[in-house]
């Protein structure tokens, strides 16, 4: 445990510079995040307005926090958790620690920051739920997150990939398009007419039911054991 | 400490590259032996020791540490030996302080107050980023970590080269100093053999991936002459003695492995004492010529 607890304190102090950046990044992104909702809430006609406008708007908004993430620094990004080839794993080898423990470094070091942005969120959220229906915020926190999600399970696979198959920068763009494509079809799936007439907003919110129970009953668990295991593959490649 | 007679055993490891491979490598470092692992730049030296350190994987071969597997019992070996590598491993952006921080949480015996007496030897400052540090505090700093968590075993890979004479001494004698309990043990990779002429008590001698010899100095620089001598007085020495010849416009340069013999039958010849680079650079020379006489053959085959 001490091993871990000082190769973590090591991490830290690498990758302060990149993190720093990111959260800057996420805070000017939910700063903008809120003032935009401010800006829909005062200008629109709630009465007028249809469930359709509603989500089209969800979708501009989420086209601009992938943009603007990824500018700032993305909300994940594979190179800042893949463990790097050259001096620094050089060294993890050369100390005597294992495998296990600098991947369960990397694992701790990724919730500890999704922590961060998870308390951000949770700004958002108790902003947004005051001038918004409840009923969007739970969509869009549901689409917001299972996107967080999915890229820290693609990060996984892109950290596999660079260390088995040497396709990096394929495997960094397949994450970047993934990471803006999912949300797109979740909003598109939740426009969907609906076959029985169910009215949209039960339909979109059986949607976010379906996707919070996703979400913490599978994927996180999938997401951070895929994460892990891939960390593991990482540290015990050696170089040829 | 522990009783073993071996500190490092390496048993033909085999390692294939497109361009180069290590051939069955084999060598024994004694407990309490600084051993010097010579060879050209691109010989293998540094492969063999990553081979060894299981920083690279190893086609087949065996690695025993302290008599002990070495990649069944890794962890728990590597707690009880030092690496210093030729280029700093550590990180630019960390500080001699944050290395105390982080090496007092991996290594069991890690002793803070050993490493800021060696910073303070060393002049290093504690709090200064690695990155402004120079090649030679570099170098330094590594060894002051080496040094202070009581490992039995250092492991250098060219640990002087690209220092100026006066560091390289202060170096030599940091590990003459380490040694001097009789406890502790060194395998030192260097083209450098003036170096091991003066702390060496073993050297391995490495070329194209191969094992050339691996032998006490002492042994080596009292067996092995140096005889400047016609071509046609070759004849009279036994080929088995004859390292390597080198003609030029006097004669021939021949090296000899067994001087006193040699003395017997050229008494009249003067037979020079030789150091540890002419050694390496005439079994050199003759591997060389072995292998391109072997490569010939095949060629006319």
């Amino acid at each position: 445990m001490k091993a871990v607890n000082s190769l973590r304190y090591k991490e830290k102090l690498l990758t302060k510079p990149e993190r720093t950046k990111r959260h800057i990044g996420f805070l000017i992104m939910l700063a903008i995040y809120l003032v935009l909702i401010t800006g829909i809430n005062q200008s629109c006609d709630w009465d007028l307005l249809s469930w359709r406008h509603i989500s089209s708007f969800s979708a501009i908004l989420f086209f601009f926090i992938s943009w603007l993430g990824i500018a700032g620094g993305a909300l994940t990004a594979a190179p800042y958790s893949k463990p790097k080839e050259g001096k620094e794993s050089g060294w993890s080898y050369a100390l005597p620690v294992t495998a296990k423990d600098q991947a369960k470094v990397k694992l701790t070091l990724k919730l500890e920051d999704s922590i961060f942005y998870l308390g951000g969120i949770a700004i958002y959220s108790v902003y947004a739920s005051l001038h918004l229906e409840i009923i969007i915020l739970i969509f869009m926190l549901n689409v917001f997150f299972l996107g967080f999600l999915i890229a820290i399970g693609i990060e996984a696979l892109v950290s596999l990939d660079a260390y088995w198959l040497s396709k990096e920068k394929l495997s960094y763009m397949l994450l970047m398009i993934l990471w803006k494509v999912i949300p797109v079809v979740l909003i598109v799936f939740s426009l969907r007419p609906t076959a029985d007439g169910m009215p949209l907003e039960e339909s979109i919110f059986r949607l976010s039911t379906i996707q919070t129970f996703l979400l913490f009953l599978v994927l996180v668990p999938a997401a951070c054991g895929l994460y892990y295991y891939a960390m593991l593959k990482a540290y015990e490649t050696r170089a040829d | 400490m522990e009783r073993y007679e071996n500190a490092i055993e390496v048993k033909e490891i085999t390692k294939s590259y497109p361009a180069f491979c290590l051939n069955q490598v084999s060598f024994t470092v004694p407990k309490g032996c600084i051993m010097g692992f010579i060879g050209q730049n691109g010989a293998g030296k540094t492969t063999t020791l990553r081979s060894i350190l299981h920083i690279t994987n190893i086609k087949s071969g065996e690695v025993r540490m302290f008599d002990q597997d070495f990649f069944e019992n890794e962890i728990e070996i590597k707690k009880r030996i030092a690496v210093v590598f030729d280029e700093t491993p550590f990180h630019g952006s960390l500080t001699a302080r944050d290395l105390n921080v982080i090496f007092g949480g991996i290594y069991p015996e890690w002793n803070k107050d050993t490493f800021y007496s060696y910073l303070q030897y060393f002049e290093i400052r504690e709090d200064q980023k690695i990155a402004a540090y120079s090649k030679g505090l570099k170098m330094k700093l590594q060894l002051a970590c080496a040094l202070s968590h009581n490992a039995e075993l250092l492991i250098l890979d060219e640990p002087t080269a690209g220092l100026d004479p006066v560091v390289r001494e202060e170096v030599l004698q940091i590990l003459l100093k380490y040694m001097e309990d009789g406890e502790h043990s060194i395998l030192m990779s260097t083209h450098i053999t003036s170096e091991l002429d003066k702390i060496a008590d073993m050297v391995t001698l490495i070329d194209h991936g191969s094992i050339l010899f691996s032998e006490r100095v002492d042994t080596l620089l009292e067996q092995h002459g140096l005889i400047k001598c016609a071509q046609e007085d070759l004849n009279r020495l036994d080929p088995e003695d004859i390292i390597s010849v080198r003609t030029n416009r006097f004669g021939v340069e021949v090296m000899v492995k067994d001087r006193e013999k040699a003395a017997n039958v050229m008494p009249e010849a003067i037979i020079d004492r030789v150091n540890l680079e002419d050694i390496m650079v005439f079994y050199v020379e003759r591997f060389r010529k072995e292998r391109a006489d072997e490569s010939g053959k095949l060629t006319t085959l």
